[in-house]
């Protein structure tokens, strides 16, 4: 499927006509080169390109401004590590980006020594492995990995959810695998039981039998470690025909189209998220939610404010570097975010990152499927 | 629920999917009977039907009787297009049997790539409703009125198969080529229009299991070939030109398949699939109701 795999989509010209102005007014002469590496098409397709609306958003906004213009080149990874590498390949060898926005672990975990050769710098808004942490010096993620994850909503299950038996439905994948001993080790320290772990292959799309395995062991709550927003659709969907009621946990990658699309039977699945709130009062929120919603007729999701926040985020070391006078490499902005960045207000709230291994903080929130939509249900710190 | 009855729920779902099996390899063992063709288009057919089937449905709005007539136009239509303008000019330049498979697989990564371009990749699903609730209820058996349906459908169809090839002019034809096609063109027989006919019905038969995935697990059209490949191993298994044995084979692996997650990861499931394959091979190569040659 070459010609889908391979799509190049090269953004940012729709705002052209602002960036010929502001070059002339305001002396512009640098572009500013922008890798989006992320599945445009596939089972994470829609949840990519909804991804992308945000980062869209912010480079028209900067290259509105005038003051820089960013060009940004998508690449269409579709989850997968081969097509990751080629699309980071293409985006470092022929683009020569120094900075490539990414996620999904297996497309991280491909690229990250990629990355550290090439001195390309990766940010992610979703890669939730804990695998990943110290991936590379030239990765950081502004996503939380699930074992932080798991070590909020796990109690919250218990406690809040009156979650005694746990199943576990481990993809077999780098993420799955991770993020699977997280949860066996936090249930383990809860001191509760851990009723059966079932696993599937990422292609899968008939669940029936690791689901009447799992149903037969009367969980109160089924963990779903899959990052595909179309296999949890199915995993849900299936387990609903076969007369599951009971709850679904998850995480952030848990809130996509594709789990709406299954209407009544998506409701009591509940899952972690990044705080986001879109009647937040603060200036930077307030103005992403009023642009992203005059632009698209419809309020922004978390996945969109955090893409928002990775080119805000790369424009403002940009920009440091621009006032320097230091050139935008990798290196140079490794160098930038690692001594002036410790901390980031976005539109998503506030980052505290780790340098040390890649990771970061952010308050986190539960959330569950609502009248056919995705909504906070408790905060979690 | 206990240990045995989840085996017997895990039988029970297997013998849903092996139905299912049994209804794809169906159309790909009468073409390889009849026609000597391996058709391995045969994936491409059932896409071609479903999401004909999903395109009425789902963007044409029209009803199920209207979407499955239009699936159904859809299957015959592709799979009478390879056999006459594909298959057909390379028979009568004397194409070999590997020659004709490797055409075969050409076409499935075509029209596998041009579904892919109409649909996208992600493929179709649909949701079953009202079907998916219990024939019986407060049984702890898991087996829902859509799954009564699969079975019932799959009896039907291979009644209707066996009906056509043993009690009409047209299937006696069917028969005669299989048999011997030198003694059958003496004979009168036109075989050209047989053959064309064995192409129609063999991409009709394409729907039944094309609508059970669709309302199932989804339809996506990268699993053209290894729809074909299951469908392949189905006859393989049950034997050439063996409508029985399409039945079995397809229950038998279907049932294998499921069964096995009673005490193994359901990761490694289609491994029993080509475990079987390769057990029978050695001591049945003929396949379990086929005819020593």
């Amino acid at each position: 499927m070459t010609m889908i795999d391979r799509r190049s989509v090269v953004l940012g010209l729709s705002a052209a006509p602002f960036l010929t102005r502001g070059a002339v007014s305001q002396g512009v002469s640098t572009t500013y080169r922008l890798g989006f590496l992320m599945p445009l098409t596939g089972g994470s397709g829609k949840l990519g390109q909804m991804m992308l609306e945000g980062s869209q958003l912010a480079v028209d906004e900067i290259n509105a401004e005038g003051s820089r213009k960013i060009e940004l080149i998508a690449e269409d990874s579709q989850a997968l590590a081969k097509n990751g590498i080629d699309g980071f390949r293409k985006l470092a060898e022929v683009d020569k980006v120094p900075f490539v926005i990414t996620g999904w672990t297996a497309v991280v975990a491909a690229i990250a020594p990629l990355a550290t050769e090439s001195k390309v710098y990766l940010l992610s808004a979703s890669s939730a492995s804990p695998a990943l942490r110290s991936v590379s010096p030239y990765f950081q993620s502004t996503w939380m990995f699930d074992d932080e994850t798991v070590r909020l909503i796990l109690p919250y299950a218990a406690q809040k959810l009156n979650v005694a038996k746990l199943g576990l439905l481990t993809e077999v994948s780098d993420l799955g695998a991770a993020l699977g001993a997280s949860i066996k080790k936090e249930w383990s320290r809860l001191g509760k039981e851990l009723s059966i772990e079932e696993s599937f292959q990422s292609k899968e799309t008939n669940f029936r039998p690791s689901l009447l395995k799992i149903l037969a062991t009367k969980p109160d709550a089924i963990y779903n470690t899959s990052s595909n927003g179309k296999l949890s659709a199915q995993v849900v969907r299936q387990a609903r025909e076969l007369g599951y009621e009971g709850i679904f946990l998850s995480y952030g990658a848990f809130e996509d189209p594709e789990i709406l699309a299954i209407g009544q039977k998506a409701e009591k699945c509940f899952y972690t998220s990044p705080t986001f709130d879109t009647t937040a009062r603060n200036e930077t929120t307030r103005k992403f939610v009023d642009a992203f919603t005059r632009k698209h007729s419809r309020p922004p999701n978390i996945h969109q404010a955090n893409h928002y926040d990775l080119v805000q985020l790369f424009s403002a070391v940009a920009a440091n570097l621009a006032r320097e006078k230091a050139p935008l490499t990798g290196q140079a902005f490794r160098t930038e975010l690692t001594s002036k960045f410790p901390t980031y207000d976005g539109a998503a709230g506030r980052y505290r990152f780790n340098f040390a291994d890649g990771s970061v903080m952010r308050s986190t929130v539960v959330k569950t499927v609502k009248d056919g939509a995705f909504v906070k249900i408790a905060d979690l710190d | 629920m206990t240990s045995s009855m989840l085996l017997l729920n895990l039988i029970v779902d297997g013998v849903t999917l092996g139905c299912i099996y049994s209804l794809i390899a169906i159309g790909f063992s009468l073409l390889w009977w009849i026609a000597g063709i391996v058709h391995i288009a045969h994936g491409a057919t059932m896409l071609a039907g479903g999401f004909a089937l999903f395109a009425a449905l789902e963007m044409g709005g029209a009803g199920l009787s209207v979407a499955l007539l239009a699936g159904l136009l859809g299957a015959v239509a592709l799979g009478v297009i390879v056999e006459i303008f594909m298959y057909r000019p390379l028979l009568n330049r004397g194409t070999d049997e590997m020659g004709i498979l490797t055409a075969s697989l050409g076409a499935l990564i075509f029209f596998e790539y041009a579904i892919t371009i109409a649909f996208g990749p992600e493929g179709a699903t649909l949701d079953a409703g009202g079907l998916r609730t219990p024939v019986i209820q407060g049984l702890p058996l898991v087996f829902d009125r859509f799954s009564a349906l699969i079975v019932c459908v799959t009896l039907l169809t291979f009644l209707a198969l066996w009906f056509l090839l043993a009690k009409t002019q047209i299937g006696r034809e069917m028969r005669a080529i299989a048999s011997n096609l030198d003694l059958a063109e003496v004979l009168g027989i036109n075989i050209r229009l047989v053959q064309v006919y064995a192409a129609a019905i063999a991409a009709a038969l394409c729907l039944p299991p094309a609508a059970f995935l669709l309302f199932n697990t989804g339809l996506v059209p990268s699993e053209a070939l290894h729809v074909v490949l299951v469908a392949s191993v189905v006859a393989i298994l049950g034997g050439r030109g063996s409508l029985l044995g399409a039945l079995v084979a397809g229950l038998l692996i279907g049932v294998a398949e499921s069964a096995m997650t009673w005490r193994f990861a359901a990761g490694w499931r289609q491994l029993i699939t080509f475990s079987l394959l390769y057990v029978l091979l050695l001591v049945r190569p003929q396949g379990l109701f086929g005819e020593r040659v």
